[in-house]
């Protein structure tokens, strides 16, 4: 039954369950945000997908093992076997000569085609309860229910609080990991706890947009908030800004039209955004930097003279270019030569300057 | 069985191993995972344009969404200083969505799934079927994925000093005169149009496998790029063969029973592997702290050999007492020692023997 009234969503008259959904995804968004952050500036950003994929087989064991469709039983599958991936990739990374990316991408592969022969078992099986285990390939966020969102709004809430709480650890740990040791702090707890909870995130986000999409959660509002801004703080309050807004937009624009994902959605979004702030970011923009670049081209044309003259002081001037220069108060005759004013002498120099930032 | 079904398997391993090999040396597999959800986009915008899931165009379109995978992979790495796994990471999943959200809104009735393009349809290759003059019906994938293979084969072969000089040393590639930038995107072409050829038969995500799997068991058992070659390719062969008949015994997917044997079998040489897999390396590590510890204990007994008090320092029963050491574990290397013949003992005081001097000169050397 739908509730028209409930707390501010009334006002868009959104029914009762896409209301649910759109805070659920909104929770995720923000710490998909908070904590891609932490993962970018430590260079694991694709961890998530590699993760995402490799929750596959614990799915399909849980549901061969427990022939539950309880959505506690396969995340915990999920989970677990999302861990011994991740495990393995460490393995390989200490004890061989194999790159990381690679290992990365044999478990994130492998694990998913063991996971589809699972499934493929599990079809052959024909259990009637098979159905909706293809949604955690794809994910499908209409389907979450009230239990669903407040678990996930609970989990995420006591990891915000957690990443809060320990919130100057992890910065340091992620900028100067020995810095953070020679504090007689556990740079590889703090490490232990950034791959746990981004585990967990993993496993709560699969649900919603699906193995392949849920790493775009954790790159995409770090991406566009770096645009904006190259401090820590400020980047990790815009990303999980971006993030939540995108998640709230993505699932209202899905769930208001028919048959439109809410994962590629809810990326959509966060792509638009990333365009966006790549043309218009104060500082970086594209747009900033071209309307930067056509000035100082004009002001190389206009003024190119007086760098001339500052070079080479015997040198001469046009005369159009002398009028000019007179009136602004840039040169001075001085005994049938012109000489550069102090001011004249300061807009050479400014403009060097320029021209070495850009060069 | 079905030896449709097995051909095609069997080139798609050849033809994905093969070029797997210079992928993996290169540090690009990430990379290729892009390419691989990435060929998705190029496929739907030509099947939009040409509406025909068999025309060639879809090939050319998907490996050109590829290339420019790559390419914006990497201008947003040199512009906008993004580091490279954060920048495959947005790449890939922007793409991606666009064209799943194609999919389910422009094309939902004809039958380009989701599902076909992420897991493939081994099974019904053979129901695709193409006459060529001369040699007779054939199933499509087979034929294209053989003229990939083709291409593969000859392109590393022509160009396999190249590939190898770049693989391990960029600068001396460039310094040689090669032009790192256009066999870069010469290889991206080629394992664009590999993971398009592919991807019909075994999924955008388990070509991965195919790629990086045999290649990275191969690197286990040697160093040296030809045998790399050869043992990728029987890594491959015996992967695919075996999950075709554990598929075909138990009526299961194939493609993914592929994949599984991939893991299954990367796993069994990591473990086993003469002498990088783990049990080796654990083995070497046991050895090599049994050799120091006696090397710890002749030291000691060197040092107090001409000492006064040698009776007290080098009885073996208050020896732990000057290591420090549990007494459990020092008389265990004593007993080692006395078993390898490097120490005498005489009437309580412990010796080393000529053997043990040996030993001590030898590993004191190479040390």
């Amino acid at each position: 039954m739908p509730i028209k009234h409930f707390g501010v969503m009334s006002v868009f008259n959104l029914g009762f369950t896409l209301t649910v959904v759109m805070l659920g995804t909104m929770v995720l968004g923000i710490l998909g945000g908070v904590l891609g952050t932490l993962l970018v500036l430590r260079r694991q950003a694709l961890m998530g997908d590699a993760l995402s994929h490799a929750t596959l087989p614990g799915v399909m064991l849980a549901f061969m093992l427990f022939a539950t469709r309880s959505l506690e039983v396969l995340l915990i599958g999920a989970f677990l076997s999302a861990s011994v991936a991740y495990g393995l990739m460490l393995l390989i990374k200490r004890h061989t000569l194999l790159q990381w990316d690679a290992a990365m991408a044999l478990m994130l592969a492998g694990f998913f085609g063991f996971g589809q022969w699972l499934l493929s078992i599990i079809q052959r099986q024909g259990t009637a309860a098979q159905a909706g285990l293809s949604r955690f390939i794809f994910g499908q966020a209409a389907t979450m229910l009230r239990e669903d969102v407040i678990r996930l709004t609970v989990v995420s809430a006591v990891m915000l609080i957690i990443l809060i709480g320990l919130l100057k650890e992890f910065k340091t740990a992620v900028f100067d990991p020995d810095f953070f040791s020679s504090l007689g702090r556990s740079a590889p707890g703090i490490e232990w706890l950034l791959r746990g909870m981004t585990l967990v995130f993993i496993v709560l986000g699969i649900r919603l947009v699906g193995v392949v999409l849920i790493s775009a959660l954790l790159i995409a509002p770090v991406l566009t908030a770096q645009q904006w801004s190259v401090r820590f703080h400020r980047v990790l309050l815009l990303s999980a800004f971006i993030g939540g807004v995108s998640g709230l937009v993505g699932t209202y624009l899905s769930a208001t039209r028919a048959n439109v994902p809410t994962g590629p959605v809810i990326v959509f979004v966060l792509g638009l955004l990333f365009l966006i702030s790549i043309l218009v970011a104060p500082k970086e923009g594209l747009l900033r930097k071209s309307f930067e670049w056509h000035r100082l081209k004009r002001t190389l044309t206009l003024y190119a003279p007086l760098i001339h003259l500052y070079e080479q002081p015997e040198g001469t001037l046009r005369l159009e270019d002398v009028v000019r220069y007179e009136v602004q108060g840039y040169v001075l005759k001085d005994q049938d030569q012109w000489r550069l004013t102090a001011k004249g002498e300061a807009k050479v120099k400014a403009m060097k300057k320029v021209i070495l930032d850009e060069s | 069985m079905n030896l449709d079904i097995l051909a095609v398997a069997l080139v798609t391993a050849v033809a994905t191993s093969l070029i797997g090999v210079f992928l993996v040396l290169r540090k690009l597999s990430m990379m290729t995972d892009a390419i691989a959800h990435t060929v998705l986009l190029g496929i739907v915008l030509m099947f939009l344009w040409v509406r025909d899931l068999n025309s060639p165009w879809l090939v050319f379109g998907a490996t050109l969404s590829g290339l420019f995978t790559v390419w914006l992979i990497e201008t947003l790495r040199r512009v906008r200083f993004v580091k490279e796994d954060a920048a495959i990471g947005m790449v890939m999943t922007m793409l991606f969505s666009v064209a799943i959200l194609l999919l389910s809104t422009r094309l939902r009735r004809t039958h380009l799934h989701v599902e076909t393009v992420l897991l493939g349809q081994l099974e019904f290759v053979m129901f695709e079927r193409t006459t060529l003059p001369w040699i007779g019906s054939w199933p499509t994938s087979l034929v294209i994925l053989s003229g990939v293979l083709v291409a593969n084969v000859l392109f590393l072969g022509f160009f396999y000093k190249e590939y190898k000089v770049l693989s391990f040393d960029r600068t001396l590639a460039h310094v040689l005169g090669f032009s790192p930038w256009l066999l870069h995107y010469l290889f991206m072409t080629l394992i664009s149009l590999t993971s398009v050829a592919a991807f019909n038969a075994v999924g955008a995500i388990l070509v991965i496998a195919f790629m990086v799997g045999p290649v990275m068991s191969a690197r286990l058992l040697t160093h040296r790029l030809p045998r790399l070659v050869a043992l990728t390719l029987i890594v491959a062969v015996f992967n695919t063969l075996m999950g075709y008949l554990i598929a075909f015994r138990w009526d299961l997917n194939t493609a993914a029973s592929m994949a599984t044997m991939t893991l299954l079998s990367f796993l069994a040489i990591l473990i086993a592997a003469p002498k990088q897999g783990l049990l080796s390396r654990l083995w070497q590590h046991h050895q090599q702290t049994h050799t120091i510890h006696m090397l710890t204990l002749i030291t000691h007994l060197k040092h107090h050999e001409q000492d006064d008090n040698v009776a007290v320092e080098s009885n073996p029963n208050t020896l732990y007492e000057h290591f420090n050491w549990p007494q459990r574990k020092t008389q265990k290397l004593i007993h080692r020692s006395q078993k390898h013949g490097y120490i005498e003992q005489k009437d309580a005081i412990i010796r080393v023997s000529p053997k043990g001097w040996q030993f001590y000169a030898h590993a004191t050397r190479t040390l």
